[in-house]
């Protein structure tokens, strides 16, 4: 990396942290007007407004400041640990989402699991990949799972394919202002930065992405 | 119960001062490490709320003068760094828990309620709310001495509105409260709502009154009548 580059990304780590304290400060601020007695009901939307502009910022916020970390190679220390109990670990997150969407979950495990890397990141992108597969699938539609020392393999049942290029950042084919569209551009990141091989296929209304460490 | 606030940004602090006095605590105030030493080697604290990021030093510093001084005094961190070493590193030093800025109020008054229960209420576990008892170790919940089977989610639903009662909490505060902050606005309002009217239910069928009101779609209340 070029060391201009290397100065910008640094800049933008510090400018996102320094965003931290004015963004606790507003979202307090509304917080605290919400509990004023005697709001009308459109006062409340409009603080209600505020207080999701303000989770918005304070996602993209986050975003940026994991993305810069990325770049400026954070993340260095490894560990060895067991990829099927991170997969787990990070299904639970998910339990409640995936009881409402009932969908059917099933992983696969490999002879060895064991791998060596960054426990922080790896995290973020095993939780990723789930969000994903479990956001954009539909109703009574299935998760599939597979992953051992070499590759996560996850797949879902998906209505359609996304356009475009899907790693991209800042693209969500779900035009819910709400919905960032921030993690696979994350995910692919943290693959250039490990330098792990991510693939993405989509057939019969099945849509998978496999990486490989 | 008397808590301390160390916090150097004048705003935030003013926003936490007066949630928590509004919520019946008594709260002192500190702007700097020094401060915070000072007032904690003169007064006894039941909880200090601990900004790391303080303009003479590290607030971890404080934290070996506060223990040396009287054990029951619990210890939350407030963060501007999410990383898991940093948290692990100021619970191995002695905090009871971490919260990373930008944090919703409520969920800070409950974290603080929770530690503040648990150091003080030798022996028991109970919470009380008129009808309503919440056995806080068993996560058993009885109305009018009927036991009632809540899920995990409902169960930390109940306690949430209990710690923050008589104020309103947006959909966005319980859905972080519950899964963290990786939800999607849209996704979590309806599970939300579906925990909230599940609750409701349970509740009323073991016959306790309809304390858990809705505002028009934004969030809930849980209100003493």
């Amino acid at each position: 990396m070029s060391e201009k580059k290397n100065q910008t990304t640094e800049y933008i780590q510090d400018l996102s942290h320094e965003l931290l304290t004015p963004l606790a400060i507003i979202r307090s601020k509304a917080e605290l007007l919400l509990q004023s007695p005697n709001l009308k009901e459109d006062d409340l939307n409009n603080i209600d407004a505020i207080l999701k502009t303000v989770q918005r910022m304070i996602k993209l916020n986050q975003s940026l400041i994991l993305l810069s970390k990325l770049d400026n190679k954070v993340f260095v220390d490894t560990t060895s640990f067991d990829v099927a109990n991170l997969v787990t670990d990070s299904l639970e997150k998910f339990e409640d989402l995936i009881r409402m969407k009932n969908l059917t979950v099933r992983i696969d495990k490999g002879a060895d699991q064991l791998i060596v890397a960054n426990l922080n990141v790896m995290e973020i992108l095993i939780s990723n990949l789930i969000k994903n597969a479990v956001f954009h699938n539909h109703s009574s539609g299935h998760v599939k799972i597979y992953c051992d020392q070499s590759k996560f393999k996850i797949s879902n049942s998906s209505q359609s394919v996304p356009d475009g290029d899907l790693f991209a950042r800042f693209n969500s084919s779900n035009s819910d202002a709400n919905s960032l569209g921030l993690g696979l551009s994350i995910v692919k990141k943290i693959c250039e930065v490990m330098q792990y091989r991510i693939e993405q296929h989509f057939e019969n209304g099945v849509f998978s992405i496999q990486v490989s460490f | 119960m008397k808590i301390l606030i160390v916090e150097d940004d004048r705003e935030l602090l003013k926003s936490i001062l007066l949630y928590f006095n509004e919520n019946g605590y008594n709260c002192e105030a500190a702007k700097s490490l020094s401060e915070a030493k000072e007032k904690v080697s003169a007064h006894d604290y039941e909880c200090l709320v601990l900004d790391l990021g303080l303009p003479d030093g590290d607030g971890l510093e404080l934290i070996p003068f506060v223990n040396r001084k009287k054990s029951e005094t619990g210890i939350i961190i407030l963060s501007a760094n999410s990383n898991l070493d940093d948290k692990v590193a100021s619970l191995d030093l002695g905090a009871d828990d971490y919260l990373t800025k930008p944090f919703h109020l409520s969920e800070l008054n409950s974290r603080v309620k929770s530690i503040i229960r648990r150091k003080n209420q030798k022996g028991s576990n109970l919470v009380e709310f008129n009808e309503i008892v919440i056995n806080t170790d068993s996560k058993d919940v009885s109305v009018s001495g009927q036991v009632i089977h809540l899920t995990k989610r409902e169960f930390e639903l109940l306690l949430y509105l209990f710690y923050n009662r008589n104020r309103v909490l947006t959909k966005s505060s319980i859905s972080e409260h519950l899964w963290g902050d990786f939800m999607d606005a849209t996704d979590s309002a309806d599970s939300v709502y579906s925990h909230v009217k599940n609750l409701k239910k349970k509740l009323s069928n073991a016959g306790a009154k309809d304390y858990i009101k809705s505002l028009y779609g934004i969030g809930y209340i849980l209100k003493d009548e």
